[in-house]
């Protein structure tokens, strides 16, 4: 497989280019068999590269050139795929080719059609790159390259200034993310004299801890932008005014991940870091809290969607922040696949309903498109966390995980505020089923007729819908199914036992914390996987947080029922009951508005001061006003020029007294 | 090739072809034209096959014979020689220049109507000039070469420019003749030390490079040659010429200005202050920095606000250029090297972004960002190479601009993490200001276009027009993006009449012609940006050279 890897990525780079470059002419609405065969042969390969993974567990790597070479800063274009990278792969390439089966129903008739189906090889390159990537800097390349296709696909129909505004603000709030990612690798760099990831990470142990705090919370920052966690969440829900595919893809399933993947990816750095890994937590359950009570008012489907994608991303990084590793990435893939289905399920909505996407105006759509609807239901399930569902497994194992993280303080309160999200995750994952698909229809009978969408979108739907269902037994009994024990090479036996090794971390704060680190890393520090490391956790432990867990989120979907199906609590007398909580929540928390009195208006106060004040006023005032005092004195000057030679010469003849004066004056001592 | 004189050919070779037509006045319309495009694809050859035989290792000092060395006696009494010769620094600006020389040129095609003759001696003559300036090893040639330039750019500005142009062209004229007489004055300094020194008059760069200056001397005599460069980058606070000059100058003198000119700044810095003056160079350095921090950011700020495009891409060059600037004088071999892509960088994508305003303002006449919308459909190949440079000009990493900058970056972090933290934040602001007037420009609803229905951020008028055309938005949603025409020009008096510039219906793409010249400009970008390596290549021993000296 070595010799082959690059043609992975390889392939849908091809489709873009002959895309871009034939598509409007000869390919027009041909492009998707372009693009899509390149994903799916992409999605064979990395089923080889899993395959051979599974079977010797030996990382695979395949160098192609050197990027830049400046002196002892070297940086090459090398792939390397290990267990966490084929199970990228086979997320991204999953999910991008099921993307593109349904893009051609969804894009069907667009006068972009071949411009989209440019766009989406170009990111589904854009991504396996990413995951492939070998260093940090080649990761941060197709870091941007992925912001870019997320720029071009959210501002696809760019007449909308909707759209163009979107990306705008995805691309930006991304740069202040990507600011703190790239230097986190300035420093890296002249900490560790590399940037390439086994590198690095076999130098962690020698190097202090506060500087590999620094290093990890400025790669949090980017994180942080990439998949959207607070404070630079205020992008992605304005990203759905890209197609709905997209939203699935990008907004959903892969890119927004990709932050997920990279803190995972510098696991090392960050086990080495305790209170980075405690301000990843903090952050990631926040996150997972705010956007679950914004996603509980709001009436676009796609953004109620897009709240929750949010909130899952908190989650994860939740799961990151308490060393829950794999959990953490087992989240990301069985989230990819049911959130991927909602949002394709939700498209296949708008499209039925014609463009219509506020839930008020829906209602009753069970009869009219039955596909959407069951499938729908299961993701709903799934993201709600009802078992057996995928997400239920992952998200459980995540909440199991907080609550065994050592610090009690930490642990057991994100434990609580990441069980009452699930209440809320259920909640608006049925608000939405139930506004949608049952009870009466709100809509013009008369003139809107909602039809089943066509078999090239509801195929991606059932196909999407398997794995939501059953994916969660892939690592079964949890926690130590055929998921960990695939994954454990690459978190090492450490990773397994992070939770632990977090709780010594934390026990032992005031001492140094290198010291507790390296008991940590040697392996010898056996005693701290015992202290409460997983292997350790009860059954009985785990079976109590599931059944919670469960009741949470039950708890949640029945409330929903309640409100909208049943009608005994009112919806409207509950907004009322609280109007400043829920406008509050209407509002998204109102950090548009914070950040555009905070940082927006200010910068651009600033920008209109050093243009019209320092440039103008100032530099060319002064430029100006020299220029103008060589006019003023030369145009008094200018009399002197009389043009009358009599004045000439008597000027003449005065200037040879002076010469002569001061001639015998300083030179000669003829007076003296 | 021994014997060839090649960089003199390459040099004199438009200044030939300029002499070839002003003496032959009475020659057809199209002469003028051709001899101007065969001369400067002439230089461009002869400067391939330079870069082709150039040997990144070859001895680069006063005692062996330096990479194709044209060494002529002149005025032996006062130490002027007509010496030439190229090392790694120079040979990726000579490129540039020719380069950037022929596609000017063919922008130039049919643009220019006025005066045709004598504008195309005026950017040969220029060519020749810049030519000169990186090819000299001896100060008092290289001075001559450096006013050369000087006139024919003036000119260009001051006659086939826009409205303001007068002003604009005696600003230029004035801020950089000021800089240049402080250089003079450097010069002779210099010249004047190294013989008392050492009893030798020349005015060989190699050998002064060798002279031993008192910090004191070298304090002030850096200045006066840094003044010179510092206008020409242009670095903060010496900028405020470029804007003027880059909105009054015709799109080809634009294009050649920033592309090519404001690389005599870093490369003179490179040539002469660093080499010549190490003490000066460490006393000044952490004053350059702080400046080009400021210029960076400065920059940025500025062009934030600008209305006019031109402008804007004006204000991103003083911001892109201070990385040149930074890069230099952080002394070490990211930041040199880190400059230099910058420098080439800039030239590709700094020169296509003019290209491109100057697409539209032939088509609009105008140059004002709110005068246009929507141009992606209108003139999609446009729009797509907009896109294309608009990245590269943001650093976008596979693209140009990115390796650089980084560079430039990451050898800041070494000299002090906090500059970095200001140095990088640039690309936020970088985002900004071109994401804004990208969408205002590309993205949006073109001219007499009807809205879109769906758009969630139509203003109250586009509603009205929106209820006025009729609610034909909602015939499935294979429509939504599909640009309607406006029927019976009802909406807008400007399409009833069809002869308003801004109306973009009516313009046509792209030509051959601005294809030709956009074309090599994106292979450029790209390929630079994906494989920086040949000339890493080809400037490390170089730069390697220049730092021995500060270790």
């Amino acid at each position: 497989m070595e010799q082959y890897l690059y043609l992975i990525p390889l392939l849908p780079l091809l489709a873009f280019v002959v895309n871009i470059f034939l598509g409007r002419s000869i390919i027009r609405d041909k492009a998707a068999w372009i693009a899509a065969p390149a994903v799916f042969v992409s999605w064979l390969l990395s089923l080889a590269v899993l395959r051979q993974l599974y079977q010797t567990g030996e990382p695979i790597s395949q160098h192609l050139f050197r990027w830049i070479p400046s002196g002892d800063f070297n940086v090459d274009v090398t792939l390397y795929a290990d267990q966490l990278t084929a199970t990228m792969l086979i997320v991204v390439t999953t999910v991008g080719f099921l993307v593109h089966v349904y893009s051609t129903g969804y894009m069907k008739g667009d006068p972009g059609y071949y411009r989209f189906f440019s766009y989406l090889p170009l990111f589904v390159f854009s991504m396996l790159m990413l995951v492939l990537a070998d260093n940090y800097l080649l990761l941060f390349v197709f870091w941007e390259a992925v912001g870019l296709c997320s720029y071009l696909l959210i501002s696809f129909w760019f007449r909308r200034r909707a759209a163009g505004n979107a990306a705008k603000k995805a691309f930006i709030v991304n740069r202040v993310g990507d600011l703190g990612f790239g230097l986190g690798i300035m420093w890296m760099f002249w900490v560790f004299g590399t940037v390439n990831f086994q590198e690095v990470f076999a130098q962690v142990p020698e190097i202090a801890v506060g500087t590999l705090t620094g290093i990890a919370l400025l790669l949090f920052l980017g994180a942080c932008g990439k998949s959207a966690q607070f404070p630079l969440h205020v992008w992605l829900p304005d990203a759905m005014e890209g197609p709905t595919p997209v939203s699935a893809l990008i907004h959903a399933a892969t890119m927004v991940t990709a932050g997920i993947y990279m803190v995972a990816r510098s696991h090392v750095i960050f086990q080495a870091a305790p209170n980075a890994l405690a301000v990843v937590a903090i952050i990631g359950a926040f996150t997972a809290f705010m956007a679950a009570t914004i996603g509980m008012v709001q009436n676009d489907i796609k953004r109620v969607v897009a709240y929750s994608t949010l909130s899952q991303l908190g989650y994860m990084a939740l799961a990151l922040g308490v060393g829950a590793w794999i959990p953490a990435i087992f989240h990301l893939m069985t989230h990819a696949f049911f959130k991927a289905l909602l949002f394709l399920g939700a498209g296949s909505v708008i499209h039925g309903m014609h463009e219509e996407q506020n839930i008020q105006k829906m209602g009753g759509l069970r009869k009219y498109m039955p596909i959407t609807f069951w499938t729908f239901l299961i993701a709903s399930l799934a993201n709600a966390g009802i078992v057996p569902f995928a997400g239920f497994w992952s998200k459980d194992s995540i909440i199991l995980s907080t609550w065994v993280a050592g610090n009690p303080v930490i642990g057991k309160v994100l434990t609580v505020v990441a069980l009452i999200t699930a209440f809320f995750s259920a909640f608006y994952m049925f608000r939405l089923v139930f506004l949608t698909f049952t009870g009466k229809p709100r809509f013009d009978v008369e003139h809107v007729h909602p039809h089943e969408s066509p078999p090239a979108m509801t195929i991606p739907l059932i196909l999407l819908a398997i794995p939501s269902i059953f994916i969660g037994f892939l690592d079964f009994p949890p926690e130590a199914g055929p998921f960990t024990k695939f994954l454990e090479p690459v978190f090492g036996s450490e990773g397994e036992a992070a939770p632990a090794e977090v709780a010594s971390l934390y026990t032992v704060s005031d001492q140094p914390v290198a010291v507790a680190y390296e008991e940590g890393a040697t392996g010898e520090g056996e005693h701290a996987a015992e202290a409460g490391g997983h292997h350790n956790i009860s059954t009985a432990l785990k079976i109590q947080v599931a059944v919670v867990s469960t009741i949470a989120a039950l708890s949640g979907l029945i409330l929903a029922w309640l409100m909208y199906v049943k009608g005994a609590i009112s919806p409207i007398k509950m907004g009322a009951r609280f109007p400043g909580l829920y406008s509050f929540f209407y509002d998204k928390w109102r950090w548009d508005e914070a950040y555009n009195a905070a940082f927006v208006q200010p910068c651009k106060n600033l920008a209109m001061f050093l243009w019209q004040i320092v440039d103008v006023r100032i530099i060319d005032g002064t430029v100006n006003g020299i220029a103008h005092g060589f006019g003023a004195v030369s145009q008094r000057l200018r009399h002197v020029q009389t043009g009358l030679v009599a004045n000439y010469a008597l000027a003449i003849a005065l200037g040879m007294v002076v010469l002569i004066g001061v001639y015998f004056g300083l030179y000669s001592n003829l007076f003296r | 090739m021994n014997g060839f004189p090649l960089l003199s050919v390459m040099a004199f070779l438009p200044l030939v072809g300029a002499l070839l037509i002003f003496f032959l006045p009475k020659a057809s319309q199209g002469f003028p034209k051709m001899v101007a495009l065969i001369s400067a694809l002439g230089s461009l050859v002869l400067s391939i096959v330079m870069v082709i035989q150039f040997d990144p290792n070859a001895p680069f000092d006063a005692n062996n014979a330096v990479p194709f060395q044209e060494k002529i006696e002149w005025a032996n009494g006062i130490g002027i020689s007509y010496f030439l010769g190229v090392d790694g620094i120079a040979v990726p600006l000579i490129v540039l220049t020719t380069a950037i020389s022929v596609i000017a040129i063919i922008w130039s095609w049919d643009t220019v109507k006025m005066r045709q003759r004598e504008y195309f001696i005026a950017l040969l003559l220029l060519e020749t000039g810049m030519l000169g300036v990186f090819v000299s090893l001896d100060l008092f040639i290289f001075y001559i070469f450096w006013e050369i330039m000087l006139i024919p750019m003036a000119l260009l500005i001051g006659i086939w420019g826009s409205t303001n142009r007068v002003y604009a062209a005696m600003k230029f004229f004035i801020y950089t003749l000021l800089g240049s007489l402080l250089m003079l004055i450097g010069i002779v300094a210099t010249y004047q030390t190294y013989f008392q020194e050492t009893g030798e008059r020349t005015l060989n760069v190699l050998r002064l490079q060798e002279g031993n200056y008192s910090p004191t001397f070298q304090f002030w005599v850096f200045a006066a040659f840094f003044i010179a460069f510092a206008v020409k980058v242009p670095l903060f606070p010496f900028h405020t010429w470029l804007p003027d000059a880059h909105v009054e100058a015709p799109t080809a003198a634009s294009v050649i200005l920033a592309a090519v000119m404001l690389k005599m700044g870093g490369y003179g810095l490179l040539r002469f202050n660093l080499p010549m003056f190490e003490e000066g160079t460490r006393q000044w350095a952490p004053i350059i920095i702080g400046l080009s921090v400021i210029a960076i950011l400065y920059g940025a700020f500025v062009a934030l606000v600008q209305p006019d495009m031109k402008k804007l891409v004006a204000y991103s060059s003083v911001s892109h250029m201070a990385f040149v600037t930074l890069g230099i004088f952080l002394l070490s071999l990211q930041g040199l090297e880190g400059a230099m892509m910058v420098m080439l960088a800039h030239g590709f994508n700094t020169g296509a972004l003019f290209l491109l305003i100057g697409v539209v303002y032939e088509r609009a006449h105008t140059r004002q960002i709110s005068a246009f919308g929507g141009l992606a459909s209108r003139i999609p190949a446009w729009a797509a190479y907009f896109t294309l440079f608009m990245f590269a000009s943001i650093g976008l990493p596979g693209l140009s601009g990115f390796v650089g900058e980084f560079l430039v970056a990451i050898a800041t972090w070494h000299y002090n993490p906090w500059l970095a933290l200001f140095t990088f934040a640039v690309v936020i602001f970088a985002a900004w200001y071109m994401m804004w007037m990208f969408q205002r420009v590309v993205f949006g609803r073109a001219r007499g276009e009807i809205p879109d229905p769906h758009d969630n951020a139509l203003t109250p008028e586009e509603v009205e027009m929106l209820a006025a055309a009729g609610d034909d938005g909602h015939g499935g949603h294979g429509s939504h993006a599909m640009p309607l025409p406006v029927s019976g020009g009802s909406h807008d008096a400007h399409d009833a009449h069809g002869d308003d510039p801004l109306d973009s219906s009516k313009w046509h793409d792209l030509s051959k012609k601005e294809a030709i010249t956009l074309f090599p400009l994106a292979v450029a970008t790209i390929v630079f940006g994906i494989y920086p390596a040949p000339i890493m290549r080809i400037v490390e021993p170089a730069f390697q050279r220049l730092l021995a000296l500060y270790n």
